[in-house]
């Protein structure tokens, strides 16, 4: 990503960072106040617009809208929550951003997160949140809520970090030699393996169709296993290794069958790769994860209580400790209480 | 990248920073507690896009600990904050400032504001007595419910 | 092991041991009582050395103790050798220390260092013995500055007196410039020969050429001047006079000082190589005879006196061995003599500080001639004793230090009949006129103390007595020695014969008859310095102070040393104190500035840092922030490959 993109990312981050500092509380009037929650949709939609990438036709439209809507819901929600003089509305604001999150968890399949999510934040702590505001409530509006420390600072500070955290993803997404296959190669590299099998099918030998597999891409290194082989970069690595000696083993199937002239093998090996291709496009892709939607909570159940049941009996212990020690700290304030 | 896995990052990037910001800059303890859960939102998020991605639990995991974490962590806090409230009576943070190097001075709050009236009480309606009839001045207007 | 074998390991080692004990045991258990183990030491060393000196004279007996030093072709061992002249001076070391040691118990009674003192003299007779059983140069001057650390401590004896511990610096400080001329001619020596061992050394000594053995010798004697208080090195030999008595008898008379001889003799065959060498210890030991001679007429310190006194009489050593230049048949001749004067000498100028010793111990430590007087009828035995060494030192016949002077003079006169006749009638003429001078300020100082109305000063509280037996016995021992040992040893021929079997003595001394007219000649001096003296001293007693207003300038340069003190001051001592101070100052400011700087530093960096600590969480959280944001930033940046 070269200097003039990375500018076009950070153009929306900035007059996002400066929506929020003038929404801070302070003594402004209302009108900046209003132009600036207008300048924060502004950076809202542009800012979507341009750092949010475009997922591929793989994606269908439907998963594509809620996400925006939740993506918006909760960014638009975080801002609400820390701009608020009055902390009850703050709290309530939470409660949205936490439900805006758990639409993002559901998405993402991740059904009992969203649920224990909304379970537990939205019903459990900001009930709590607000029991202790009521407590600790003063009468109207406290000075310490009116006025923010060090807006400007705070909003520069964010907007540096937010700016690294972006540039980071920018970097991410590179792969790791120039001239390397990019994503967009690997349409075209299925197309070519598409063609190489029908004209199998049509009847011309396994040499022929290897040479023409061959001759048909401009680059020679750019042939369609070589391809395939840098996109397995893109996988995790448990994956990678998988799929890397899959690929290996088909086109030395390949390999020999052009040599041998033996149609069938020749077969087996396009269609191998075609199908490493296919997973692979998928996976690039980024189609919602429909294997893990079944058994969904059977089998966070089982990671969570076969790989990490110590961590589990760990947690429970804390969540003990933690009662334990508010109870204490309770009672020694109704006793030191005045 | 994928394109979904880097949208959700970013949003997870952009609640953190959120409440980063809110905890800088929000002098209320329990608005400031508050921004922090928001931070581990973001963070939550984050670690449930790349649970998808790499088709794995453990991502979910993780976040099933951070849940508890923060229940408890909100608990103490709350109680701590309760605590720091009876001493001085106000939620304000700065008033906290004693654990600073002695050639420092604290930290003055640059702007005084007045504080704002609270609103005039509502006049809430009551109802009439049976039996006798009201003396009502003629100032006072009562609402109807 | 034979006898000697063990003989000559035990004779430094045992006053060794002795010290140890005394300084360890000294303080807290043996206290008063600890010159026991110092004298049974010494005591053990001289029969040891008795027996040393009856079987030594075949050749020297060889005893090897061990390996010191092996660096590339320098091999040094711990070799202790013993020939004639080794015996001779180790009896009279071991001899005269017993005496001291004996003499010190009374003299040292009561002081509270009692223990210290007397393991400081076992160390330094530990020290002179082993110096003189040194078989190669390297042991020689390790030892040699061991006399001197002893001297230096035994100078300073009493530390707290400021001037006492300037003497003890001074000492030291001359010594060190004679020894820096040693240690050159001991490394041009080791650059010549490729060894330091006598045997070998002097063996060979024919055979380098004559300029080098001139360099080396004329670098040794620089030594020899340092450690014999020559001049111009004679500085330190009259402030060394703080010290108390007994130290001076035995160090600055008969022992450190005559080391210097010492070396010169054992070096003869190099010397022989090199007559211009020869020549300048001659002129050297002739000039301080001289020098010296006339400082001693004014002193009015007792003590000082002797130790002018005893300048002058080294000066005589020197003057004799250095009278065989280009006349190789004296030279053996010359040596003997020379060391048979150191032998007497020993004897004789022993007995006068023991004596003067006696004196300032009851008169309550006054020295000064000129607050008492007639004391003979006071300190009868005292009176004889110093009577015996102060004829011996005069040289009047038949005692000590006439036949021995004698044999210098015969040197000297026969020498001016050889090469280089006027250099040494010159240096003859000198001497006659030092001898004269001896006998006459030996016995004005004798008939100003001993003579005169009876004058006590205060500070003798009234009770001026003799002194204790413990201390009397050592002065008769020793005034024996001074009037019989040259009678003895001298025109028999005994001490010579003996001597000349020292291997190095080579050629054998041919027989020097009575030389009448020079026995008649240093007798006739001596006798005319003695009446001189007593003339002005006890028959008319008014002349001296008239002399002196009338020759008021040769007076003052007498009595102030020929200002050679004050010019050492102008152009060494001031200089060298305004190096010191500059180092000091510098040390100070500058050195301990920077460490104090470098203390100071971390306080404003700390305060730097302390600035954005304001007890505020969220200023904590602000610099988390930025400091999370750099870290991203570098982690991407770095990875960005």
């Amino acid at each position: 990503m070269n200097l003039a993109q990375f500018g076009l990312v950070l153009l929306p981050l900035a007059v996002g960072m400066v929506a929020v500092w003038l929404l801070l509380p302070s003594d402004r009037g209302r009108q900046v106040v209003f132009s600036a929650a207008i300048a924060a949709g502004a950076a809202f939609i542009v800012g979507g617009l341009v750092l949010l990438q475009r997922t591929g036709p793989d994606v269908p439209l439907a998963f594509h809208l809620l996400f925006c809507t939740f993506a918006a819901m909760a960014i638009g929600s975080g801002v609400c929550m820390i701009t608020q003089s009055n902390p009850v509305y703050c709290a309530l604001w939470f409660a949205l951003v936490v439900l805006s999150t758990c639409g993002l968890f559901l998405l993402q399949s991740a059904m009992f997160l969203a649920a224990a999510t909304i379970i537990v934040y939205a019903g459990a702590i900001v009930v709590t949140f607000l029991f202790v505001i009521m407590l600790a409530q003063q009468t109207g509006l406290a000075a310490y809520d009116r006025h923010a420390r060090e807006p400007l600072l705070a909003c520069i500070a964010a907007f540096v970090l937010l700016a690294v955290f972006q540039y980071a993803l920018a970097l991410a997404g590179r792969p790791a030699t120039p001239n390397a296959a990019e994503p967009r190669d690997l349409p075209r590299a299925l197309r070519l393996l598409a063609d190489a099998q029908k004209q199998l099918a049509q009847g011309q030998s396994p040499d022929d169709v290897g040479k023409e597999l061959l001759l048909r891409s401009e680059n020679p290194d750019s042939t369609v296993a070589n391809v395939l082989f840098q996109l397995t970069e893109t996988l995790p690595a448990d994956e990678r290794a998988q799929a890397r000696t899959a690929l290996e083993s088909a086109t030395t199937k390949l390999g020999r069958a052009r040599l041998v002239e033996d149609r069938k093998l020749m077969d087996e090996s396009l269609a191998e790769l075609d199908r490493i291709g296919q997973s692979l496009l998928l996976r690039l892709q980024g189609s919602p994860y429909s294997q893990m939607q079944v058994d969904h909570v059977a089998g966070l159940g089982q990671s969570l209580f076969g790989d990490y049941l110590w961590a589990v009996e760990v947690a429970g212990t804390l969540l003990l400790i933690a009662t334990v020690g508010a109870i204490a700290i309770a009672l020694r304030r109704k006793e030191g209480n005045a | 990248m994928n394109p979904v896995l880097h949208n959700y990052l970013v949003i997870g990037a952009a609640l953190f920073v959120l409440g980063m910001i809110g905890f800088l800059t929000r002098r209320n303890l329990i608005i400031m507690f508050l921004s922090a859960e928001m931070m581990l939102q973001g963070v939550a998020i984050n670690l449930v896009a790349f649970s998808a991605y790499h088709r794995s639990y453990q991502g979910q995991v993780f976040t099933i600990f951070i849940l508890t974490v923060a229940a408890c962590e909100a608990a103490l806090a709350l109680a701590l904050i309760l605590t720091l409230y009876q001493r001085r009576r106000t939620l304000d943070v700065s008033a906290w400032q004693e654990l600073r190097e002695p050639g420092v001075e604290a930290e003055p709050d640059e702007v005084v504001l007045e504080p704002v009236e609270p609103a005039a009480s509502v006049h809430f309606p009551s109802l009439t007595p049976a039996g006798l009839e009201p003396s009502t001045p003629k100032e006072q207007e009562t609402t109807h419910v | 092991m034979s006898d000697l074998d063990v003989a000559l390991r035990i004779i430094p080692l045992l006053p060794l041991a002795s010290s140890v004990l005394a300084a360890v045991l000294g303080p807290r258990w043996l206290r008063g009582r600890s010159h026991l183990p110092v004298v049974a030491g010494l005591g053990a060393a001289l029969f040891f050395s008795l027996m040393v000196l009856v079987e030594a004279p075949g050749k020297g007996v060889v005893s090897t103790s061990y390996d010191f030093l092996s660096v590339g072709s320098l091999h040094v061992n711990v070799v202790l050798r013993a020939d004639a002249l080794t015996a001779m001076m180790l009896v009279t070391v071991n001899f005269i220390a017993l005496l001291v040691a004996i003499y010190s118990t009374g003299y040292m009674h009561g002081d509270p260092g009692y223990p210290r003192y007397f393991a400081e003299i076992g160390l330094f007779v530990f020290s002179m013995n082993m110096l003189v059983l040194s078989s190669n140069f390297l042991l020689l001057y390790v030892f040699w500055e061991a006399v001197g650390l002893c001297s230096y401590l035994l100078i300073g004896f009493w530390f707290e007196k400021p001037s006492a511990a300037a003497a003890a610096r001074k000492a030291f400080l001359v010594n060190r410039v004679g020894d820096f001329g040693f240690l050159l001619g001991l490394l041009l020596m080791w650059c010549t020969f490729g060894t330091l061992d006598y045997d070998a050394v002097l063996g060979r000594a024919g055979a380098i050429n004559e300029w080098t053995a001139t360099a080396i010798c004329l670098l040794l004697f620089v030594g020899a001047v340092g450690k014999s208080a020559q001049f111009p090195l004679h500085v330190w030999l009259p402030d060394a006079m703080e010290g108390p008595s007994p130290v001076s008898a035995l160090i600055h008379a008969a022992t450190m000082v005559t080391a210097g001889v010492y070396m010169v003799a054992r070096c003869t065959p190099l010397f022989v190589e090199a007559p211009a060498a020869q020549m300048v210890v001659s002129g050297i030991g002739g000039f301080t005879a001289l020098f010296a001679a006339l400082i001693a007429v004014t002193q009015t310190d007792l003590k000082r006196v002797l130790a002018y006194s005893t300048m002058s009489q080294l000066g005589y050593m020197f003057l004799s061995l250095g009278a065989a230049a280009d006349d190789v048949e004296l030279a053996t001749f010359a040596v003997v003599a020379a060391i048979f004067h150191l032998f007497t000498h020993a004897f004789f100028k022993a007995l006068l500080f023991l004596a003067a010793g006696s004196v300032m111990h009851s008169m309550g430590n006054v020295i000064d001639m000129r607050r008492f007087s007639g004391l003979r009828r006071v300190l009868p035995w005292t009176h004889w004793t110093f009577l015996a060494g102060a004829l011996a030192l005069a040289a009047l016949i038949p005692f000590a230090g006439f036949w021995s002077k004698d044999e210098i003079f015969v040197a000297v006169e026969h020498a001016s009949h050889g090469p280089h006749a006027t250099f040494y009638f010159v240096l003859y003429v000198m001497a006659l006129f030092t001898a004269f001078l001896t006998g006459f300020y030996t016995f004005r100082a004798y008939f100003l103390t001993f003579w005169g109305e009876e004058r006590i000063p205060e500070e003798a509280h009234g009770h001026a007595h003799e002194s204790p037996w413990v201390m009397v016995v050592p002065l008769f021992i020793l005034a024996g020695g001074a009037v019989l040992t040259g009678l003895v040893f001298g025109p028999t021929h005994l001490f010579g014969d003996y001597i000349s079997r020292t291997p190095s003595f080579t050629h054998h001394e041919e027989e020097h008859g009575m030389n009448f007219s020079v026995m008649l000649t240093s007798t006739a001096v001596a006798a005319a310095g003695i009446g001189l003296a007593a003339w002005l001293y006890h028959f008319s007693p008014g002349l001296p102070a008239r002399i002196q207003r009338s020759a008021r300038s040769l007076h003052q340069l007498s009595l102030n040393r020929f200002y050679v003190d004050e010019l050492y001051n102008l152009l060494f001592v001031g200089p060298a104190t305004l190096l010191a101070n500059i180092c000091r100052l510098f040390d100070q400011y500058i050195v301990d500035g920077l460490v104090d700087l470098i203390g100071w530093s971390p306080s404003p960096v700390g305060k730097v840092f302390q600035t954005p600590q304001n007890g505020l969480v969220q200023y904590y959280a602000l610099a988390m922030t930025i400091g999370l944001a750099v870290f991203v930033a570098f982690l991407a940046v770095s990875l960005r490959s």
